[in-house]
């Protein structure tokens, strides 16, 4: 088995897009429509359950409950958006970035625009 | 969204092109007449390894039938290529392929020590490392990085799918990989990623943020790229519904539509056979046959099938004996295959040099342990594609092997 290969090499541009588009796909409740290859070593199961050859992975992003009380309760009350964009981000966010958070119609969406940025898949 | 919103977030609608990173603006540079007419390379990836001999049946040779009571394909049914040699039934759609002279066929293809795991046997052949050796690229990855006229930006580099093989990435450059052109648009060019690139400069550092919004950049700009490119063309065949054919299709028409892409990627799975093979092969063999049928033609009929060489492999064929029975009763034969070593590869395209069988079918007299003995090593055959079809120096991709062989 080849194990993971480290740095950079996770990168490209449909993980990279994948990754930046599932919180807002998840917190906004609506459905993933991405399809994963077939694990080679599955390859049996789904040549003995004559099965197509990818299963699509187009379903509700299910049994997730969104608790965003529970988010804000983990900052203190007077945190603004700002701050706890700070906290959750391990680099300085961007300029461009920084108008988005402070324009955005409400909290909620700061912190939604917040995670789905390059500088949220820092770590 | 508002049309206007719209229009400004089109990285092609902005006349003052706001919105379009410095690097990338030779993206729409690039004159389509200086790239059109270029030749492109298909790469269909059969997944768990597909049984070579019930392929290309050899059933001119008494050993196939001996060692495969259950599981041979009876010689009234074969569609006869030569004396030794046909196509299974459910390949029957590439008869005609054949007969046009648009169709090769390469015997005994495989690499020392083979390695009989799916997931490393294909990463040999994605990567195209020795038995022993582990790569981090793949062959078409750095074909990429090499730095080739027509190997600058990921969309050079196409798969058909919503992850991307090892195949397609490089050290520097990777390949890219989508469904379709709307569904990467709409995914990438979203009001928010838009304005997030807006200011580029402050990004393009080589530290791993300014590598990350590097690859969101190439990605919205190839996604704009991609969609407003395809509008050029719209697929005027009839293709059979499976998603594999749905692939095909995709490929027939980002090739027609001019697309600046050279190399393109489909996989089908399901070729791992233990039991009852003989069905699930048809299954597969259908979908492959019925849609290469409509590829090829629609191709040919767009004058584009010369500029095209599909190549169709495998990571390993499958034992020459079919494998034992589960339990004593023989209604519980598994009626299948067990992984094996060498394999048949397939070559479609309007410029194939040795038209038909290019070199002698499978020794079965000649076993080793069971098994099949390569004669073919596939990196010769990728370090051709890549000196005689792509028109780059193999030595810098792949060091070892000869791109010598005669059949483009």
């Amino acid at each position: 088995v080849a194990g993971w290969a480290g740095g950079r090499n996770w990168i490209d541009s449909s993980s990279l897009m994948l990754r930046l588009t599932i919180p807002s796909q998840i917190l906004n409740d609506s459905s993933l429509n991405f399809s994963a290859k077939t694990d080679p070593d599955d390859e049996n199961i789904v040549a003995m359950k004559q099965l197509d050859d990818v299963v699509e992975a187009k379903k509700k992003a299910s049994g997730i409950e969104i608790n965003w009380d529970n988010f804000w309760s983990d900052f203190p009350k007077d945190y603004s958006v700002q701050q706890i964009a700070a906290f959750v981000l391990q680099c300085k966010p961007s300029t461009q970035l920084n108008q988005i958070i402070n324009s955005s119609v409400d909290k909620k969406n700061a912190i939604i625009k917040t995670v789905s940025s390059p500088e949220y898949q820092l770590c | 969204m508002k049309r206007r919103d719209f229009l400004k977030q089109s990285v092609f609608a902005s006349a003052g092109s706001m919105l379009i990173p410095a690097f990338l603006k030779p993206f729409e540079l690039i004159a389509k007449s200086n790239l059109s007419g270029h030749k492109n390379l298909v790469i269909i990836q059969l997944s768990g390894g597909n049984d070579g001999l019930n392929t290309i049946v050899p059933y001119g040779n008494d050993v196939y039938y001996q060692l495969r009571n259950t599981i041979a394909i009876p010689q009234s049914e074969i569609i006869k290529l030569n004396a030794m040699q046909g196509l299974n039934p459910a390949l029957a759609p590439l008869k005609e392929i054949y007969d046009q002279g648009w169709m090769s066929i390469i015997n005994n293809v495989g690499y020392p020590n083979p390695n009989r795991s799916h997931f490393r046997s294909m990463d040999i052949w994605q990567s195209a490392s020795d038995s022993n050796q582990f790569l981090s690229t793949g062959w078409i990855g750095r074909y990429l990085d090499s730095n080739c006229q027509m190997c600058k930006y990921p969309y050079n580099a196409i798969e058909v799918d919503d992850t991307l093989s090892l195949t397609l990435k490089g050290d520097t450059k990777k390949g890219i990989a989508l469904q379709n052109p709307d569904k990467l648009f709409r995914t990438t060019n979203t009001p928010f990623f838009g304005k997030l690139i807006e200011h580029d400069k402050e990004h393009l550092d080589e530290d791993n943020l300014g590598y990350l919004y590097k690859t969101m950049i190439e990605t919205y700009s190839s996604a704009g790229y991609i969609k407003e490119t395809t509008k050029n063309y719209e697929n005027n065949f009839v293709y059979p519904e499976s998603a594999f054919a749905k692939k095909l299709k995709t490929v027939a028409r980002f090739l027609l539509s001019g697309l600046d892409t050279r190399v393109y990627y489909v996989s089908l799975s399901g070729f791992d056979t233990h039991v009852n093979q003989i069905a699930q092969q048809k299954k597969l063999f259908t979908q492959f046959s019925e849609g290469m049928n409509a590829f090829v033609k629609e191709l040919n009929n767009n004058k584009k099938l010369d500029d095209t060489l599909v190549i169709a492999f495998s990571e390993f064929g499958r034992r020459v004996a079919q494998n034992a029975s589960r339990g004593t009763d023989p209604q519980n034969a598994s009626r299948g295959t067990d992984h094996g070593t060498a394999n048949v590869m397939m070559l479609f395209g309007g410029q194939l040099k040795k038209q038909g069988i290019f070199n002698d079918a499978p020794d079965l007299n000649d076993l080793d342990a069971g098994d099949l003995k390569y004669k073919v090593d596939f990196r010769d055959v990728y370090a051709t594609v890549l000196n005689k079809w792509l028109n780059v120096d193999n030595k810098l991709i792949l060091p070892d092997a000869t791109g010598t062989m005669e059949f483009i």
